[in-house]
């Protein structure tokens, strides 16, 4: 069981808005929120050895999840008072809500290990799923993987090795996993939406379109790996391959305009993920030493790409995408947006070559039919490439600038001891991923008048004839006309290789030596100091590059330095 | 013996769920309606009703004004910076940023659709009922295919509920013009027949028979000039349009009391879109208010006075000096229209131009703050007077009487020197078309007044230093558009 309750409530007490304007409506809102949550595990195990060589063990079970979410809000103005915050005083109702949604999953799953004289591994496992927010008919799936195992080490072969020198694990598996994401409650069912009123009548309106078919996503996975032990396991390195295919991928479909909605969830085609993934542990000095110096490393590399979409009459059945200029074929094309054949999360943008320095430099400019003034460029106004050498700049000069998605993920952990003292340090780093830095272009760009702008655009934006630099002049209107940053065209500069590598964790503890504890009758004594996230080594010019993705102005993952005393008596 | 004991329990345990579990997961909703239990009853049609002018206001509020007059001659920069809007008065839209999306007008249509579709299978109380429900969704539908045929041209036609996401279903290619005029038309019958009398529906805020007597007649005109319908076009709007006058309709006293936000719903409205308070946010009218940081300092008290709370008001947009030259001083409609701020000079008189603002629809003052909930007027009776001068004129008669009712209430006592004298068709035409800008602007009418007129390329200042500007008339279809709607294709003179 698991419950969480929210309650709060707002007052606005009336404020003098200018001089001689009071505004009094004193809107009052409180609401209530709650979670809950039943979980029940039913898991039955046994194991069994036959004749010493045969090692069996099972577990079977039942597992039951539900979960109801219910909100209450109301909100009220015209109190005559600010002395009472709350909604008793408000004279007239402004909005009252309330709300209640459920959601089951079942699910039965069994697991069999089997080894014969720990040489040969196998397992089966089994999972018997259930949702009750999936189409009525497709609410179960049946999700099996079997796992193979094999130790060479304890093969009578080996012998020929020293002892302890090697060992090795082959691996394979594959398996069938059953997904549902954050599929809402009712998505299956189909939705008319109420709370909007029209003149005073409750309206119903139809928000989601039902799929009565909407089924488990499935991915399927394959994975060969091997585990290999050096020196007596002072060394162990991992290796694993995979490829996955997801099926019946759960995602929302954008719907062409005209249909009236925007998407409708659905198991939209399939994806494949393909990947390896390495895992290096090793103590560099021997175990006897008392300086102790211990390397964890792991790396994993995964691309996607999209096996198969809806038949939609389109070539490879392309949703969304930009219609651009394809140098590969000497002509535009669809490029972009979800493809067969394609990947995910693909970025299409202008490119910036430069900045005009002059006025008579700008007059050879093309026709600009992104601006509003497109016939007129000033020095200071961004030269754009004109992709398709058609003497214009239109929405088909754009080009691919990067993708959402990471290539390579990994981290790197030393740690050293020395005695009671020891030191950590914990680094991670993704490269591949491109950001878009819609925050910086906002300030830059000036899209709201009352922004400030970057310092990067202090020191660097054109000021005068002749300025040789590689950001645009800095004024509102002639931005606006020129849009030489604009929400639809910011060039390539601000899509940003996210590449990074972090220092996520610096620790230095020392634990006080049995001699002194002795003295003093006490167990352990244990100080740390800790610090989190120290630093990037990053080009972003952002707060936070961890991922990749539109960045609106992402909140930096906080820096901390934490002391710590530990005593045990 | 206690191996056995476990598997039977275990057997008994997963037996016990299994005939259970299948109903565990039938989870009803509780706070939405699903599609399978929607459908049914007479409140479930009520409520999709109301769903339906929902999404009427959603396009009402800003977009039927871009769509309807942003591009014409009556708005230019304001005070604040353009807000996006300059594409619109600069005539500057293209695919890339394009305007409004088709998507929300077709959500309007869906819902249209879905009341076309299962109304007629539910039983009511009153049969009266279920067809006053039904002529609404048919003529909710021709009025939301007209704004768009007139924007966008050839349209993909849905005439029933998206219910599905397959290909087949969801890809349309668009039809030509008269295919959709065609069904225009069609609906506009249909709901004629449909309606079970001649009275307005609640606020006047509701689809009624004259009110569609008007869209009808707008229609027919619009055929009757653009798309070569000819004079038997317009008779037909001549006819429609005089229909409404045996309606409870009038020309109220005084032009501002049409849109004093306490007579929502008077005697001249024949269809508005309701706005109100706790229903909904603001109108495009805030946006050629003006903002309290933009509001200067050294003007006069009376001024301020006259600005009062400005609620989410901006001077995005101010009316064109071609538009505030229209106006003669005594033509009361003049300081209903637009207020024009002037600051101190330095002797501390107020002759310092500053800006314009537009008064027509101010909303509503309350709790010391302002709201442009003011009703979003789609047809009222001096709208409707100056189509019948029109339709007139077109076919050779004397349109002076029509012309000369609505100038009679803009001049009040002062109306001797101000009447109308008809002359040549040209000449009626074009005082027409000026009459009704003066009468009607920022009522959402001007670009099309100026299409169906044939004068936009010509009077429109933004449109004429452009090199072939016949594409314009027509708006592009946005990139984002096209990438999901492979089977649509761009209107002819625009860059993909």
């Amino acid at each position: 069981m698991y419950n969480i309750t929210n309650s709060s409530y707002n007052f606005q007490p009336s404020f003098l808005n200018g001089v001689s304007n009071l505004v009094d409506s004193r809107r009052a809102s409180a609401s209530e929120y709650k979670w809950r949550q039943s979980q029940v595990d039913a898991v039955l195990s046994y194991s069994k050895s036959i004749l010493n060589a045969h090692h069996f063990d099972a577990k079977a079970g039942f597992s039951y999840f539900g979960r109801t979410e219910s909100r209450l809000s109301a909100t009220g103005q015209g109190a005559s008072t600010d002395l009472i915050p709350t909604l008793n005083a408000s004279a007239e109702p402004v909005d009252i809500s309330s709300s209640v949604t459920d959601q089951v999953i079942l699910g039965y799953f069994s697991r069999i290990n089997y080894n014969f004289d720990y040489k040969y591994l196998l397992s089966f496992n089994m999972r018997y799923d259930g949702a009750s927010n999936l189409g009525k008919q497709y609410r179960w799936g049946f999700f099996p993987g079997v796992s193979l195992g094999w130790n060479l080490h304890h093969e009578d072969f080996w012998a020929v090795l020293p002892e302890n020198l090697l060992n090795l694990k082959l691996r394979g598996s594959y398996g069938v996993n059953g997904n549902i994401g954050n599929l809402g409650d009712f998505s299956a069912q189909g939705a008319y939406g109420v709370g909007a009123k029209y003149a005073g009548l409750a309206a119903i309106q139809n928000s989601i379109i039902r799929n009565p078919e909407l089924q488990w996503e499935e991915s399927k996975t394959l994975n060969f790996g091997a585990d290999i032990g050096l020196w007596n396991r002072r060394v162990n390195v991992m290796v694993d391959v995979f490829r996955r295919v997801t099926d019946n991928l759960i995602t929302s479909l954008s719907l062409p305009p005209s249909t009236g909605f925007g998407s409708i969830l659905t198991n939209l085609g399939s994806l494949e993920n393909k990947g390896i993934e390495l895992e290096l542990n090793a103590a560099i000095l021997p175990p006897n030493s008392d300086f102790q110096w211990n390397i964890a490393f792991n790396s994993s590399k995964v691309s996607n790409k999209i096996l198969e979409l809806p038949d939609n009459g389109t070539e490879n059945n392309r949703i969304g995408g930009y219609y651009v200029w394809d140098p590969a074929i000497n002509d535009y094309n669809w490029l972009g947006g979800l493809q067969e054949g394609g990947s995910l999360g693909e970025y299409y943008e202008y490119r910036q070559l430069g900045i005009y320095a002059t006025d008579e430099e700008a007059a050879s400019a093309p026709l600009d039919r992104i601006a509003r003034v497109g016939d007129k460029k000033h020095g200071g106004d961004v030269i754009w490439d004109d992709l398709d050498g058609n003497g214009e700049i239109d929405s088909r000069d754009r080009v691919y600038v990067g993708t959402e998605f990471p290539t390579w993920t990994g981290g790197l952990t030393n740690t050293w001891s020395y005695k009671g003292l020891s030191l950590l340090l914990r680094m991670d780093y993704t490269t591949g991923h491109t950001i878009y830095n819609y925050a910086r272009a906002f300030m830059n760009g000036q899209w709201k008048l009352n922004m400030n702008l970057t310092q990067e655009m202090v020191d660097n934006a054109w000021q005068e004839q002749g300025d040789q630099t590689y950001m645009p002049r800095y004024t509102w209107e002639s931005q606006r006309g020129a849009y030489n940053i604009f929400p639809t065209r910011t060039g390539q500069q601000y899509y940003e290789s996210g590449d990074y590598l972090s220092v996520r964790e610096l620790t230095v503890s020392y634990e006080l030596p049995e001699s002194v504890l002795n003295m003093l009758k006490i167990n352990s004594i244990r100080f740390n100091v800790t610090g989190n996230n120290l630093h990037y080594f990053t080009k972003y010019k952002g707060l936070n590059p961890e991922f990749g993705g539109r960045d609106y102005g992402r909140y930096p993952i906080p820096k901390n330095i934490i002391f710590g005393l530990n005593i045990s008596f | 013996m206690r191996k056995i004991t476990n598997n039977i329990i275990l057997v008994i345990i997963l037996s016990a769920f299994q005939i259970s579990c299948s109903d565990l997961l039938d989870v009803d909703p509780t706070s939405v309606i699903t599609t399978d239990s929607f459908w049914a009853s007479e409140g479930d049609a009520e409520g999709a009703l109301a769903g339906m002018y929902v999404d009427l206001r959603d396009v009402a509020r800003f977009n039927l004004f871009i769509l309807g007059e942003a591009r014409a001659d009556v708005v230019t920069l304001g005070t604040v910076g353009d807000g996006g809007y300059a594409k619109y008065y600069n005539n500057t839209v293209n695919p890339a940023d394009a305007g409004p999306s088709w998507s929300s007008f077709y959500t309007l249509i869906n819902s249209a659709n879905l009341i076309i579709k299962y109304v007629p299978d539910i039983n009511f109380a009153s049969e009266d009922r279920k067809s006053d429900i039904l002529a609404q969704a048919y003529a909710m539908r021709a009025y939301t295919y007209f704004v768009m045929t007139r924007t966008w041209g050839a349209l993909p036609l849905r005439t029933e509920p998206t219910e599905g996401f397959g290909a087949e279903t969801t890809q349309k290619p668009r039809s030509p013009m008269s295919e959709v005029f065609e069904l225009i038309k069609n609906d506009i019958e249909q709901a004629l027949q449909l309606f079970p009398d001649e009275d307005y529906g609640p606020y006047r805020a509701f689809w009624s028979k004259p009110a569609v007597q008007a869209l009808k007649g707008n229609v027919y005109l619009w055929t009757g000039k653009q798309e070569g319908g000819g004079d038997s076009d317009i008779q037909t709007a001549l006819a429609a349009l005089n229909e409404i006058k045996n309606s409870d309709v009038q020309l109220l006293n005084n032009y501002e009391d049409v849109f004093d936000y306490s007579n929502k719903g008077n005697d001249e409205i024949l269809m508005a879109v309701r706005l109100a308070e706790f229903e909904t946010g603001g109108s495009y009218f805030q946006n050629m208010y003006i903002i309290n940081s933009a509001i200067p300092s050294n003007i006069t008290p009376e001024t301020r006075q006259k600005i009062g709370p400005v609620g989410p008001g901006n001077n995005i947009m101010v009316p064109t000096s071609y538009l505030k030259s229209l106006y003669e001083e005594n033509d009361v409609r003049k300081e209903e229209t637009f207020y024009e701020i002037y600051t101190k000079n330095e002797d501390g008189n107020p002759t310092v131009y500053y800006t314009t603002i537009v008064v027509k629809e101010d909303g509503l003052i309350t709790g010391g703050d302002r709201q442009f909930i003011d009703d979003i007027i789609l047809y009222r009776y001096a709208d409707v007077l100056l189509m019948i001068a029109e339709a007139k004129n077109a076919l050779g008669q004397d349109p002076a009487a029509e012309i000369n009712q609505v100038r009679m209430r803009a001049f009040g006592d002062d109306f001797s020197g101000n009447e109308f004298v008809a002359g040549s068709k040209e000449e009626n035409n074009e005082f027409i078309l000026e009459e009704r800008l003066r009468e009607l602007a920022f009522e959402g009418k001007r670009w099309w007044d100026l299409l169906r007129f044939g004068k936009a390329i010509e009077l429109v200042p933004a449109l004429q230093d452009k090199e072939n500007p016949e594409h314009l008339l027509l708006w592009p279809i946005s990139n984002s558009v096209l990438s999901l709607e492979p089977t649509v294709e761009q209107n002819p003179g625009y860059q993909n």
